[in-house]
């Protein structure tokens, strides 16, 4: 090495990435060690654009160093340029190569979507080197996705062990806890309040003190998430976003969304103020909050990917909600309240594993706007002979030990009957064998499954609605999207009701339809529902007939009342906040807060 | 409160007030002897002063004289209800000496005035968890990780009652949430292991992960050793390290096994980990060494003194494993047999289960009691279905498939389950699964009979108990799990040509119970089996055990 290269490696070293640079512009390209270095500072420096330019540069070349084309992959998998980025890897990689270079080409094959290979070679990874936290945790990305909830919790398991300052396993824990049997109320609640001690441990619950305090005046209402485009979130915020007045409130989004398309334009449409947040720090995207001194800011993202609960704990306004996105805690408490109904979270003697308080709102804690496009309910010729054709369409995560159960009972009790599922993940061979084996352990034989992937539009998606007679719920996380798009389309849904939210939603839908007979709470019964609704032939054709109607006249697609209740909520918050405040600095207030206004909005206390 | 209760004694004639001052100085200068004789001068002229009282109590555990502190503390505490520190510390000493309702009491009492703080509700946790109140025990430990969801002591404690309830499913997850947060203690991570083992949480691929892992960190590696070759021409020395192999494992498969060995003239050596009398022999051949308090760098020295030729680890993955020791290498060859997984945290440690193959263990069935004290036997209800190995509970998926069989049939389900709590617990799960409480009933000990149906616990097969039903000729079933734990009886019964009832899916395990349930069928060939087998032959097993070492 040079005395030159020496010098630059010191700096690149010694975290002086910018002189880094200006010193190896000094050197000439040696499509070797100075370019490699060269692209790894770029990444250091966050200079994706720059990176990449000399990334397609160095590789119109021909480079045999297996060392800078590793670094060039690397930059156009960062880059999105997935399809150049796996042919290199395929060309440098061997199962003896290094475990970072398995990573890193287990990554790159995994943002392509080929989960199967992804796997193969994490797993490899994982062999030659078990302490290495991000083979567990991409493992668990992946076996989250392909429907091995269990596999990718205990992933991500180790991952936390391996790496116990980093809350973010954690929060990963948090969020998948929620889809598997194995886990408790209890359970979940801890690993919030766990993330949240690690995460936020000097997170702040008080409001912000300088608040102009006026119970009356319109309110700045925030909503922040990374789902203001084609995402189910958009079927539920924009009926709410076309309905809110605005002479109570004035609407802000914040959107970390990363590919806006036409959806978030016809949302941001519905604003008064849109902030594209998209990688944007919290502490600077909290300082935009800030600014625009907002008096209430929404959450709809929960645990979810690219949410951004940091923002919320540095509780930037005086309420903060959760809503919609999450089915539990946050585990913050400078997130006040949270957004339900009665079904979804009935009062009772049991507690509450919140966090926040919880408003129930009168009738379902969501209302929906089904797809303008979707297509029509076809009629149902109903042939005795033909067999019955079950059907979901959920997010295969959702499809636990406990739904595996409650359907291989469905299957058992009626004779013949198919199980239709469909989801793009299903093109992953692991994912297909394992519904397979667990279905084959159930004693259902793979004859009776049809597992397809999703079709790309969103009109072909739901005519194949149009192929199930009755669709079946997932345990103990419900479909929400899944379960309405399937009562649009005509097909009536049993649901395995249980004690969390999560495994309620269903239920509060189908209270709204007065389908309460559909829900049911042991396995046993689901497989009786089933049955009996495979025999009542006359009920399949008139539901097909009249759930769309029925939906279009219930509270569900009433978006005027709904909107009026969930602000009615907001607003009754915000004024007993005001008359906290001004009781704390003594200010006299004739108003009268309480109990005024609940019959008008429709709250439930 | 200060009545004036003045009593005749010596005094020196200071204030009541000018004593107590005297007395704090005396506490915060380490002076407790002094602190005692203000404090005493105080009481003797007003019996019930509060402060006097409560400095009493303080000056007493602050010196570690916590027997003199108990016996004042309730005065104490009587007069100080608000006091967190007088109340709080007299409910640890009371639940020191097994006061549990008094301690119960005080903390409640303290709660109720003052609020929830996370120290004094575990400290009433424990004290619901000892007077047997389990359920509310485990509210009250949630109450705590509520507060301080990163407490260990009640992930800890509430994982223990979750255990004594034969809550597997929740006891798994709370050392799962003790682990993460206890991440630099090897025996958190262990007690993972060795519960996720005992409950077949793994798949077998995760279960290797997560003992890699676990080696990875916690055991220090020396590339110096390395196993080497032994000569079983000349007698051998052998150690046994005995850690959690249970009760009847050890009567019935283990002792009789070493018993052996020592009688072909191999000197052994027993490093026993359980608490208890060690109930083996007496032979000139066999060394007992109690090790249970010892750390694992004393225990490696103890072994690498004795100089043995052999290792094997009976305890395999558990809360006292010695799998860190063995990172040194402790003696020329090192296995790990029964008890385990198969899978291990050191390339120094070899499996003797794979090298032993299909005979890789001996039972006596003679023994199918717990209580060496206790044999009697209880006669199979009428009408029912027995099954063997749920002392320590039962897992939901046990539980969900057990039901569909009673469903299907008109049987009632008898368990060996002698813990009352435990018992409770299995009634409501079986509820669940639509079981009511009059299918299920309770009986350890049952004499098995020709003809009866024996079911065995999935999770964790009671290997020996499985075995004394076979030998009795009743017709035992099994269905074959992922984990080394849930095949034991697998292996027995391809060991004595009874494959047939061995399953692979849940669905042959229900229909062939259903078959067996009437009907009545008996094995008449079962001895001939296992002689053929070698099962319970202990002296041809042992040359076998000892050929394999090598």
């Amino acid at each position: 090495m040079t005395q030159k290269q020496k010098d630059v490696l010191q700096l690149v070293h010694s975290g002086q990435f910018n002189e880094a640079l200006a010193a190896l512009g000094q050197l000439e390209s040696d499509l070797g060690w100075k370019d490699a270095l060269e692209l790894r500072v770029l990444r250091l420096l966050k200079h994706g654009d720059k990176a990449l330019k000399l990334a397609n540069k160095l590789y119109r070349k021909k480079i045999s160093n297996k060392e800078l084309l590793r670094f060039i992959a690397l930059v156009f998998t960062e880059q999105n340029k997935l399809p150049t980025a796996l042919k290199i890897y395929k060309n440098i990689c061997d199962t003896k190569a290094d475990t970072g270079l398995l990573l890193e080409y287990g990554i790159a094959l995994s943002s392509n979507g080929d989960l199967d290979e992804a796997e193969n070679l994490l797993r490899l990874g994982c062999q030659q080197q078990p302490t290495n936290v991000n083979f567990h945790s991409q493992l668990g990305r992946i076996y989250c996705r392909t429907g091995r909830v269990r596999q990718g919790i205990e992933s991500y398991q180790r991952a936390a062990f391996l790496e116990p300052k980093k809350a973010q396993h954690l929060q990963r824990l948090a969020y998948w806890s929620n889809y598997s049997s194995a886990y408790t109320q209890q359970s979940n609640f801890q690993l919030a309040r766990l993330w949240a001690k690690k995460a936020y441990p000097e997170h702040q619950t008080g409001s912000n003190t300088w608040r102009d305090a006026n119970p009356d005046k319109p309110l700045k209402i925030g909503f922040v998430s990374g789902d203001f485009c084609a995402h189910a979130v958009s079927f539920f915020i924009t009926p709410l976003l076309q309905n809110i007045d605005r002479k109570s409130f004035q609407v802000f989004a914040y959107s970390d969304v990363a590919k806006p398309d036409a959806i978030t334009k016809e949302i941001k449409a519905l604003c008064d103020s849109w902030h594209d947040a998209s990688g944007q720090s919290d502490e600077l995207l909290g300082a935009q909050m800030g600014a625009d001194q907002l008096d209430v800011l929404i959450d709809l993202s929960g645990h979810s990917a690219n949410n951004r609960l940091g923002i919320f704990s540095q509780h930037i306004a005086p309420i903060q909600i959760s809503w919609l996105g999450y089915p539990s805690t946050t585990g913050l408490d400078s997130i006040n309240f949270r957004i339900t109904d009665n079904i979804a979270d009935p009062q009772g003697d049991q507690r509450d594993y919140f966090t926040e308080e919880l408003i129930r709102l009168e009738n379902s804690f969501l209302c929906y706007q089904p797809h303008k496009d979707a297509p029509a309910v076809k009629a149902i010729s109903k042939n005795l002979k033909k067999p019955i054709r079950f059907g979901s369409f959920n997010n295969l995560a959702k499809i636990s030990s406990t739904t595996l159960d409650a359907w291989a009972a469905a299957l058992l009790a009626v004779p013949k009957s198919t199980l239709y599922v469909k989801r793009q993940q299903l093109i992953n061979d692991n994912a297909k064998e394992h519904l397979i084996t667990e279905f084959s352990k159930r004693g259902i034989s793979e004859k009776r499954l049809i597992l397809k992937t999703s079709k790309a539009k969103i009109q072909d998606h739901l005519d194949e609605y149009n192929n199930i007679d009755i669709a079946l719920d997932t345990s103990p996380y419900n479909g929400t999207t899944t379960t309405l798009e399937a009562l649009w389309m005509g097909t009536p849904i049993i649901s395995l009701s249980g004690e969390t939210h999560a495994s309620r939603v269903s239920a509060s839908i189908l209270n709204q339809l007065k389908l309460e007979d559909l829900v049911v709470t042991t396995i046993e019964d689901f497989a009786q529902v089933a049955t009996s609704l495979s025999k009542d032939t006359k009920r399949l054709k008139q539901l097909s007939k009249s759930l769309r109607n029925d939906m279009q006249n219930s509270t569900l697609l009433d978006h005027q009342q709904f909107t009026q209740q969930f602000c009615s909520a907001i607003q009754e918050k915000w004024k007993l906040w005001c008359h906290a405040r001004n009781k704390e600095q003594g200010i006299d207030t004739n108003e009268k807060i309480l109990g005024s206004s609940e019959k008008s909005h429709g709250v439930t206390a | 409160m200060n009545t004036s209760v003045v009593t005749q004694g010596t005094h020196s004639g200071k204030s009541v007030k000018r004593l107590l001052r005297q007395a704090v100085r005396a506490v915060r200068t380490n002076q407790f002897d002094d602190a005692i004789k203000f404090i005493d001068e105080v009481l003797e002229r007003q019996s019930d002063n509060v402060r006097a009282n409560a400095l009493k109590f303080t000056t007493y555990y602050m010196s570690n004289q916590l027997e003199k502190a108990r016996q004042v503390g309730s005065k104490a505490a009587e007069l100080n209800p608000k006091s967190g520190y007088i109340l709080n510390n007299q409910a640890c000493l009371q639940l020191g000496v097994g006061k549990a309702k008094e301690a119960q009491e005080l903390l409640s009492l303290l709660i109720e005035e003052s609020g929830d703080n996370s120290q004094w509700l575990y400290n009433l946790g424990l004290a619901h968890a000892q007077l047997g109140n389990f359920e509310l025990a485990i509210d009250t430990f949630n109450r705590v990780l509520d507060i301080q969801p990163d407490y260990h002591k009640a992930l800890l404690q509430k994982a223990s009652v979750e255990l004594k309830l034969g809550l597997h499913e929740d006891a798994f997850q709370t050392l799962n949430i003790l682990r993460l947060v206890t991440p630099s203690q090897h025996t958190s991570s262990a007690s993972h292991i060795y519960h996720g083992i005992r409950f077949n949480q793994f798949d077998e691929e995760s279960l290797k992960q997560e003992i890699a892992i676990w080696g990875d960190y916690f055991i220090p590696k020396n590339k110096a050793y390395d196993n080497e070759d032994i000569d079983i021409t000349k007698p051998l020395k052998i150690g046994f390290i005995i850690g959690s192999t249970l009760a009847l494992e050890w009567k019935t498969i283990v002792r009789p096994t070493i018993n052996a060995i020592a009688k072909m003239g191999h000197q052994i050596t027993v490093y026993w980990h359980q608490s208890g009398i060690l109930p083996i022999s007496k032979s000139s051949n066999i060394v007992i060494k109690n090790c249970r308090s010892l750390s694992d760098a004393d225990f490696a020295r103890l072994c690498r003194e004795t100089v043995e030729d052999v290792l094997v680890d009976v305890g395999g993955m558990h809360t006292q494993t010695r799998e860190r020791a063995f990172g040194i290498n402790l003696a020329k060859k090192q296995y790990a047999w029964l008890v385990h997984a198969g899978v291990f945290s050191t390339p120094l440690l070899e499996s003797l289960d794979a090298k032993l193959g299909d005979y890789h263990f001996a039972i006596d069935a003679g023994t199918n009691s717990n209580d060496p004290i206790n044999t009697t036997t209880s006669t199979m209800p009428r009408n029912s279905i027995a099954a063997v190995g749920c002392e320590a509970g039962l897992s939901l998926k046990t539980i969900r498939i057990w039901a569909k069989i009673l469903q299907q049939s008109s049987k009632k389900l008898v368990l060996d389950v002698q813990s009352k709590p435990i018992q409770t617990q299995l009634i409501k799960r079986f509820e669940k699964y639509g079981i009511q409480e009059k299918s299920i009933t309770f009986a350890s000990n049952i004499q098995f009979k020709p003809g009866h149906l024996i079911l065995d616990n999935l999770d964790y097969n009671a290997i020996s108990k499985a075995s004394s039903a076979l030998m009795s000729g009743s017709n035992i079933i099994t269905l074959t799990g992922d984990l080394f734990p849930s095949k034991l009886t697998t292996s027995l019964l391809r060991k004595t040509n009874n494959q047939e009832w061995v399953c692979c899916n849940e669905q042959d395990y229900i229909k062939l119970a259903l078959k067996l349930i009437d009907s009545k069928k008996k094995n008449t060939q079962i001895k001939t089996q296992i002689k053929d087998s070698g099962i319970d032959n202990f002296t041809k097993f042992a040359e076998h055990f000892v050929n394999t070492l090598p």
